[in-house]
């Protein structure tokens, strides 16, 4: 142990001597706080806090997210109408109907030539709470979404939460056990899990008979546990932990008091960007497990040239991504101020 | 592991290099009385379903895709560094509309975006070309995530001690970011090339799977995964799975490398 | 004695005979309806459940390709074909009660053809000039009257699910054998027998089944999985990867009822609005170069590889399973690069260091578009592909998306060649008619022509009018072995493979008869029973 805690307190005194290498002590999520047991006090914390969420910076975050999604919105609509095929119907290669027919099909797609004005109009129904209505399933897209979110809210939720258990407890028994070797491994077979595409694991899991939850937590658990195991390495390296294990101190309340606590504004901001991970994957596991879900909808909408439902999917996704992102910010802010 | 992870992929990049004379047959080349045949002394790995050779059309493939994903990584590695570094530097109202445009990038459909190049390119336009457009698009879109890091670590740069020195010795702003901060960051940097070599390489497999990857006859691995959609054929016939693990090794030492080069700090 | 053994057989076979009631059938549907108005059923699955919840006329019979009284016992045609009179079956109510008279079917005639609709069934009835009535003439009796005489009109009664005009339920009253009970979005359709269901099996109301549920399966490994499992009963149209994997594992769940009516074909671009250069323009046109590739494909080799064998060379605009209209006489375009390179050399292509080389000098190269995804589609591009290099002819291929290809093919014109497949509901020339006359939007090579292009179009034109208002059925298929024959001497369409109808039957099902025809397995519904698990 004394061996360890002075090659330990060598290389803490690299991190300060050379800014290079305390980068990467840094990367990357923010810096490795000091211990917690050091110099502050709870109030000093609550003061902090108070200086950083100002209601005046909410309100400016608030008004900036609503300015990103409205934007979002417009982009996606553009993108969307100005894509090869918008307004294209499958109808049109039916030999069965006639002139009239298909002249009328044509119309019908190419009803919104104009985006801005497609989008005023949108907003204007927003505003009244109606999303319109999707064109390829010629249903209300409130009801849509409505039918769906709670499968897709109910797997991304479930896979993220198994896929946050199996990352804390991988991290937690590599930090336990730390052999070089079975660091290696670890590495392989995460590293082997990020190579199997999504659609591969999607598919896999129905194979297996798994709930698509399985297939999304497989997904996203490689990548959560390569920032997990960066944080407790870096936590756990830290000179304060390594003089607590000297100390002999329990493991159990070192790992709470002195490894996680600390990095618990990381951990947030990282519970953040997994948000948008798990909607990144929720997309092609929905459209391959045929889950009757939000990401089957993406899916189906986007070959369709579903305008409606696409500006609506994309001001969902936008928003969570910005609440995600908005959350991870705060949390590192508050940590800078702490600092 | 650092030794192990670099000599894989040496050995890897050599017989990609030298895929013309290691490769046994032309990658399109249809061998229609052998359509999928197991592994045999005249293919080494089996045939795919026109029976054209699985081993040669893997090295082939392999060559395209690590050429392709790199480069569009160090586009996207690229502008991240740039965007972040300007972003950091020239205060906090570009840093907020930088994050902003991090936020769009991240949402929007750019389905669409792949889509429309497509329909642009001419349609004589060789596999390469179109190839080339998706890896490119790829690389230009791929700067959000990694620009997000970037951000943070050149603002924890700018608060600390060595900088603020150099500010007060009168170092001109573009020799701080020559000399103090890019150096700094290039780490940062390449870990990021690191991590979204292979996230390229998936996202040509997935664009392959739902049908947008490079085009036949030309090899890809995004193609050569779409044979595992077939999971109880690939099982039966385990050698459809060696690109997958070709792919797993490659991408295996990348992130060996990386871990490696963590732990060398 | 001797016999004893084979009697007691036969005895317990005929015991085990015995259709058992109630059970539940369940498939998979490859899309989501997008509605249930039996009048808008455009694609495959709606028009699945149309057939199971709708009660028609006349039904085609899918094995003997012959007309069959339904709800219409007898018929009769009137006033030299102007004219067609249904006599109906009386003491018959839909789903809810509601009671079925020529009322009904005035009504649907009339929400069939309303001109805002876009019925496809609609619009195959309103071939020429002038409305087409229905004309009650009793409680059980109705005319429909056409304003002029119209050729093969009855077999598209089939397809024409009759609606009550009073029911509350609109369109969800039902004659079928079953009605809608449960629709999930995005998973799953349940169908519930109709307890007024008209036909009956030893004083029992048919069908045997209870139920029938239709999973929504766009992925095809998922369905052959589920299949696997037992969790679904019957695949149609399965792909030759897997059936050949079926039936190594259980012949008996499989069957290749034979060749389909649907065709894989290549087509050249030959608009005149067409953005692409005017010498390639001129190879397309030439009708030489057509049929050299043509000559150049191995059509065996694609029936072989990528069907497993499961499919029949490409002959023309209507495949061997169409009994009565198929021309006999032609035979697919025979693989022939010598016939290939004569053809050519007359246009002056010319070979030079194995690139072919047109008059003025221009390296022969055009792309291919395709729809992506498609596997089958994308290997026989690829092979295709080989076969032209045989030629000096590059050839690149592109894969698109549906809404772009449709973009392409129909708006834009931003195409070259184009490899797709025909999907043929109707046995009848008629059905046909808007991709053979020049003047539609569906003649695929060069659309919405003002007058006939080509001399040898004015004629399919002529031989496609004349054909429909002949009432004479030898004297049309005189007709339209003529349009085949031009289809096949000028090659507009250059037909690839017709593939085989391929079905998984799951052994607990019985009666089940699978035929080439829509809906392959399904088209005796309401005799199929299920053997319950022991």
């Amino acid at each position: 142990m004394p061996h360890r805690l002075l090659s330990a307190l060598n290389r803490a005194s690299q991190v300060i001597a050379h800014p290079r290498g305390a980068l990467w002590a840094r990367c990357p999520l923010g810096p490795v706080p000091p211990g917690p047991g050091s110099v502050r006090s709870r109030a000093r914390k609550q003061a902090v806090f108070a200086q950083t969420i100002t209601p005046l910076r909410l309100a400016t975050r608030a008004a900036v997210a609503l300015g990103v999604l409205l934007v979002a919105g417009l982009l996606a609509a553009t993108l969307v109408r100005m894509a090869p095929g918008f307004g294209m119907d499958e109808r049109l290669l039916d030999v069965r109907l006639n002139q009239e027919s298909l002249q009328a099909i044509q119309r019908q797609g190419g009803e919104q030539p104009n985006v801005v004005r497609y989008y005023g109009h949108y907003l204007r129904q927003l505003a009244h709470g109606d999303l319109g209505t999707s064109l390829s399933l010629g249903r209300p897209v409130r009801e849509l979404l409505a039918e769906r979110m709670a499968v897709s809210f109910r797997s991304g939720l479930s896979g993220l939460g198994l896929a946050w258990i199996a990352a804390i407890l991988a991290a937690t028994t590599l930090e336990l056990l730390r052999r070089s070797f079975t660091e290696a491994v670890a590495s392989v077979l995460s590293g082997a899990l990020l190579c199997v595409p999504a659609a591969v694991v999607a598919l896999a899991s129905v194979y297996s008979g798994a709930a698509p939850a399985v297939a999304i937590a497989v997904i996203l658990f490689p990548r959560i546990f390569r920032y997990l195991r960066d944080l407790a390495r870096q936590a756990c390296g830290a000179p304060h932990v390594l003089a607590a294990h000297a100390l002999g101190l329990n493991p159990l309340r070192i790992l709470t008091c002195h490894v996680v606590a600390p990095v618990l504004p990381e951990l947030l901001a990282l519970a953040g960007v997994s948000v948008s991970m798990a909607v990144g994957a929720t997309v092609p596991v929905e459209a391959l497990c045929d889950s009757p879900g939000v990401g089957q909808l993406v899916w189906q909408s986007a070959l369709a040239r579903d305008l409606p439902v696409l500006v609506n999917l994309t001001l969902l996704i936008t928003a969570l991504t910005v609440i995600a992102n908005l959350i991870a910010d705060t949390a590192r802010s508050m940590r800078e101020a702490q600092v | 592991m650092r030794r192990v992870a670099v000599s894989l992929l040496l050995l890897v990049t050599l017989m990609l290099a030298l895929a013309n004379w290691v490769a046994p047959f032309p990658y399109a080349r249809q061998f229609r009385d052998a359509p999928d045949a197991p592994p045999s002394r005249h293919f080494l790995l089996g045939t795919d379903a026109l029976g054209r050779d699985r081993l040669s059309r893997m090295l082939y493939g392999a060559r395209i895709s690590l050429l392709l994903a790199p480069g569009a990584a160090l586009v996207s590695g690229g502008l991240a560094l740039a965007v972040g570094l300007l972003a950091g530097c020239l205060g906090r109202r570009v840093e907020r509309a930088v994050t902003v445009a991090a936020d769009l990038c991240l949402s929007l459909p750019w389905l669409f975006a792949l889509l429309a190049i497509r329909a642009v390119l001419p349609l004589n336009a060789s596999a390469t070309a179109s190839a080339l457009s998706t890896f490119g698009l790829l690389g230009l879109l791929g700067w959000a995530g990694p620009c997000r890091i970037i951000l943070v670590a050149v603002k924890r740069h700018l608060g600390s001690d060595f900088v603020l020195l150099a500010r007060a010795s009168g170092c001109s702003a573009g020799r701080l970011a020559a000399v103090h901060l890019i150096p700094n960051l290039l780490p940062l940097a390449r870990a990021q090339f690191l991590v979204t070599v292979p996230a390229f390489l998936l996202a040509e497999a997935n664009l392959g799977l739902l049908g947008l990857g490079i085009p036949e006859p030309v090899p890809s691995w995004g193609g050569m995964l779409r044979e595992l959609e077939n999971l109880p054929g690939a099982v039966a016939h385990p050698w459809i799975c060696a690109p997958a693990l070709l792919l797993m090794i490659v991408i295996s030492s990348f992130h060996l490398l990386v871990s490696a080069d963590k732990d060398r700090v | 004695m001797r016999y004893a053994g084979p009697i007691l057989l036969a005895l317990l076979g005929s015991l085990n005979l015995g259709a058992q009631w109630g059970g539940e059938l369940r498939f998979c549907l490859r899309s989501e309806p997008k509605s249930f108005h039996p009048a808008l059923a455009d694609s495959d699955a709606p028009e699945t459940i149309r057939y199971l919840t709708g009660g028609v006329l006349l039904r085609v019979n899918r094995i003997n390709q012959q007309l069959e009284p339904e709800l219409a016992t007898s018929w009769k045609i009137e006033n030299g074909g102007k004219a067609v009179v249904f006599h109906l079956r009386q003491g018959v109510s839909f789903s809810d009660g509601t009671p079925f008279t020529a009322d009904d079917v005035a009504y649907t005639m009339q929400v069939l053809l309303d001109p805002n609709l876009h019925s496809p069934t609609g619009d195959t009835f309103q071939s020429g000039e002038g409305a087409v009535q229905a004309v009650v003439r009793g409680k059980y009796e109705v005319a429909i009257v056409f304003p002029q005489p119209v050729a093969g009109v009855l077999r598209l009664f089939d397809q024409v699910a009759v609606m009550s005009r009073t029911s509350p339920l609109k369109e969800r009253a039902v004659l079928g054998p079953f009605r809608i009970a449960e629709h999930k979005p995005g998973s799953y359709i349940l169908l519930a027998r109709n307890p007024n269901y008209w036909k009956t099996e030893g004083g029992k109301r048919l069908p045997y089944l209870d139920a029938v549920r239709l999973e929504i399966q766009p992925n095809r490994e998922l369905e052959l999985l589920r299949f696997r499992r037992g969790q679904v009963h019957l695949i149609s149209s399965l792909d030759p990867d897997q059936f050949e994997q079926l039936a190594g594992e259980d012949r008996a769940s499989v069957k290749d009822a034979g060749p389909a009516l649907d065709a894989e074909m290549i087509w050249f671009n030959l608009s005149d609005s067409a953005p692409i250069e005017a010498y390639r323009k001129a190879w397309f046109r030439s009708r030489n170069f057509r049929l050299a590739v043509s000559h150049a494909i191995r059509r065996d080799d694609l029936c072989r590889v990528i069907y497993r064998g499961h499919a029949q060379p490409g002959v023309g605009p209507v495949s061997p399973a169409n009994l009565f209209w198929f021309n006999p006489h032609l035979k697919p375009h025979a693989f022939d690069l010598d016939a290939a390179r004569k053809l050519l050399a007359a246009d002056g292509f010319r070979s030079e260091g194995g690139s072919l080389r047109d008059r003025e000098g221009h390296a022969v190269e055009f792309s291919l578009v395709t729809s992506a995804g498609n596997r089958a589609r994308e290997r026989i591009a690829a092979m295709v592909q080989q076969d032209l290099a045989g030629l000096g002819i590059k050839l690149n291929i592109v894969t698109l998306d549906f809404p772009s290809l449709i973009e392409r093919i129909g708006k834009s014109f931003q195409y070259e060649a184009c490899l797709l497949g025909t999907v043929n509901v109707d046995l009848d020339p008629n059905g046909q008619m808007n991709v053979w006359l020049s003047s539609s939007a569906n003649h695929q090579w060069n659309p919405n022509q003002k007058q006939p292009a080509t001399p040898w179009e004015a004629e399919i034109d002529r031989f496609m009018r004349l054909q429909a208002s002949t009432i004479d059925a030898h004297r049309r298929k005189a007709l339209f072995d003529r349009v085949q024959q031009l289809a096949w001497d000028e090659a507009p369409f250059v037909y690839l493979v017709h593939r085989n109808a391929l079905v998984a039957v799951a052994r607990s099902v019985r009666n089940a008869e699978p035929s080439v025809l829509r809906p392959q397995v399904l088209w005796n519904v309401d005799r199929l029973w299920i053997e319950p698990s022991k």
